[in-house]
């Protein structure tokens, strides 16, 4: 092949390539600007807040690209075009991106501090005669470039739309809390409550920070664990968690601590986290890294006798396909050294119980992938597959379908889980003679498991004080056979999730 | 030979992965499609996991998906 038909077929395939995502459909969709309400002082220099709303006559949200993003205010019919802040650095207020999704029954809010942007404004405001307040808005939407604009009519001689209201400060802007229950219970006569109370809240331009706490109230029966004793154990763990997150346009980044407590075990463990979009948000690239440290013994150490160290890193990639689907893959790997037996399980040798005794170190890797396909408007499949390896010789591979589907406000999920591991190379079901390494844990022999459950999240869009409102409701039932442990072939749990979550 | 494909490939590919445009996320930013109003729900379930499997590891619950806010 000589060198210029080289470089037409090169042209072919690119140009090929490229025109795939002009190929796609460009739904038309209407979308409208509107002031809903201008709120502060008459009095000139108070600060003076304007909220406006997108709202969309679609079926299904649309996403408006702010190609341009400026705010202009018009005074009076006579002088509409007159701009008293152009450009406006306002529009980061809109959003933290610069796309913004629009549904039909929930339009897309954003409150603007006028005087906080455009000093001038709330002087030229407190004059006589200025009778109306225009915004504008350049968005790019369904392939076009649209001028978005609105306008209030006579605005300081209408209570309604210029009234006193109590302002907030940033801590209260873009708060956000969430109240969550899990409830677990299976076969073992296991019983698990953990109740989570999370916060995060918006402190500057682009900086959230958050945190929570939650507790872990075990009650149990389980037969590999209290083999020694034969009796019921409960336990309590109290963990809390901070952590601050930075948003760009097309990259963020966070960090966070948590620590845990109960009285036979301490950890504190620090993550980072960090991501980036690029060819216009079709590929996501993320990452975290944590590291961990434990300590741990049996209640009524004091100081607790053993630790661990773990450090994770992770690595993904999510690239869109088309309008319509995605496909996401990731690599993690964990390295853990120091004690990782658990301190109250005993391993049945003849007619003896000795302590687990377990390697001191594991290094485990798993690669996995995602597809997501919107089947139709509401409706969507996805498919999920990892495979996991460690040096102490366990690999499973786990496969998961899912389907949601949309029913106004309503999201109702429905997912199948299958999971099979093989034993790590010292397990035993059963051991006759003692051995260097010991274990009892059900969990690194073979075992096959199936899960299925069923999701709802249900989330509203206000338009007062508190801006969202949201539930969110879990059930779950997973059932395990284990390949080789005399004392439960079987396990079945149930675990149910209830959360609820609101926004200001 | 090999390394003018690879290139003719990789070129294909990159030009290829923008296969959405920003307008064109109307369908990506269905709710049924993102992942991120999972995330919560399915760390605590993560947790059972971490407890009754040795597996470890998977994907995280973000991307750019829609793109929206």
């Amino acid at each position: 092949m000589d060198r210029s038909r080289r470089i037409a077929l090169v042209l072919l395939l690119t140009l090929g390539t490229a025109g795939q995502g002009w190929a796609q459909a460009r739904p038309r969709a209407p979308i409208v600007l509107e002031i809903e309400r201008v709120e502060g002082s008459r009095l000139a220099g108070d600060p003076v807040t304007v909220a406006i709303a997108l709202t969309t006559t679609s079926a299904t949200p649309v996403v408006v690209h702010f190609a341009r993003r400026q705010l202009a205010f018009g005074l009076n019919p006579e002088s509409a075009q007159e701009s008293l802040c152009e450009p406006a650095a306002e529009a980061r207020e809109a959003t933290r991106r610069e796309f913004v999704t629009v549904k039909r029954d929930a339009p897309y809010r954003v409150r603007v501090d006028l005087s906080r942007h455009c000093p001038s404004l709330a002087r030229v405001l407190g004059r006589p005669g200025v009778n109306d307040l225009r915004v504008y808005y350049d968005a790019r939407l369904d392939g076009w470039q649209w001028g978005l604009h609105a306008w209030k009519g006579r605005l300081l001689s209408d209570p309604v739309s210029f009234s006193i209201v109590p302002r907030f400060g940033p801590i209260a802007r873009g708060t956000s809390a969430s109240q969550r229950l899990l409830v677990y219970t299976d076969t073992d006569k296991t019983l698990v409550l953990m109740p989570q109370t999370a916060i995060s809240a918006d402190v500057a331009d682009r900086v959230t920070v958050g945190a929570s706490y939650m507790a872990d109230v075990v009650s149990s029966a389980s037969v590999d664990v209290t083999t020694s004793a034969s009796r019921r154990f409960e336990e309590r763990r109290d963990q809390i968690g901070i952590g601050t997150s930075y948003a760009e346009n097309e990259a963020r980044a966070g960090l966070s601590l948590t620590y845990s407590l109960e009285p036979d075990f301490e950890s504190a463990a620090v993550l980072a986290t960090g991501g980036a979009d690029f060819l216009e948000r079709n590929l996501t690239i993320s990452g975290e890294y944590q590291l961990r440290r434990d300590d741990l013994g049996v209640n009524g150490d004091d100081p607790l006798p053993f630790s661990a160290t773990g450090h994770r890193a992770r690595i993904d990639a999510l690239q869109l396909l088309d309008a319509r689907s995605f496909i996401q893959v990731g690599l993690s790997g964990t390295y853990q050294s120091g004690f990782l037996s658990n301190p109250y399980r005993f391993v049945p040798v003849g007619n003896v119980r000795l302590r687990e005794r377990v390697p001191d170190e594991i290094l485990r890797g798993a690669v996995a992938a995602r597809y997501a396909r919107l089947l139709a408007p509401g409706h969507s499949a996805r498919l999920e597959y990892r495979f996991y390896l460690d040096d102490w010789g366990i690999f499973s591979h786990t496969a998961e379908a899912r389907y949601h589907m949309r029913l106004g406000a309503v999201v109702l999920r429905f997912q199948y889980r299958f999971y099979r591991q093989d034993a790590a190379s010292f397990y035993q079901g059963h051991y006759q003679t003692t051995q260097t390494l010991l274990t009892g844990d059900r969990e690194l022999g073979a075992f096959t498991s199936h899960e299925g459950g069923v999701e709802l999240a249900w989330s509203r869009e206000l338009t007062g004080f508190v801006r969202r409102v949201g539930f969110e409701a879990q059930a779950q039932v997973l059932h395990s056979i284990y390949d080789d442990f005399e004392l439960t072939p079987h396990r079945t749990s149930f675990h149910a999730q209830l959360a609820l979550n609101a926004g200001i | 030979m090999i390394q003018r494909a690879l290139f003719v490939i990789a070129l294909a590919w990159l030009s290829g992965c923008v296969a959405v445009r920003p307008t064109e996320r109307e369908l990506l930013a269905d709710p049924v499609m993102v992942l991120e109003s999972e995330r919560d729900m399915q760390r605590m379930q993560g947790h059972i996991y971490e407890v009754r499997e040795a597996s470890r590891g998977g994907l995280a619950l973000e991307g750019a998906g829609c793109g929206c806010n």
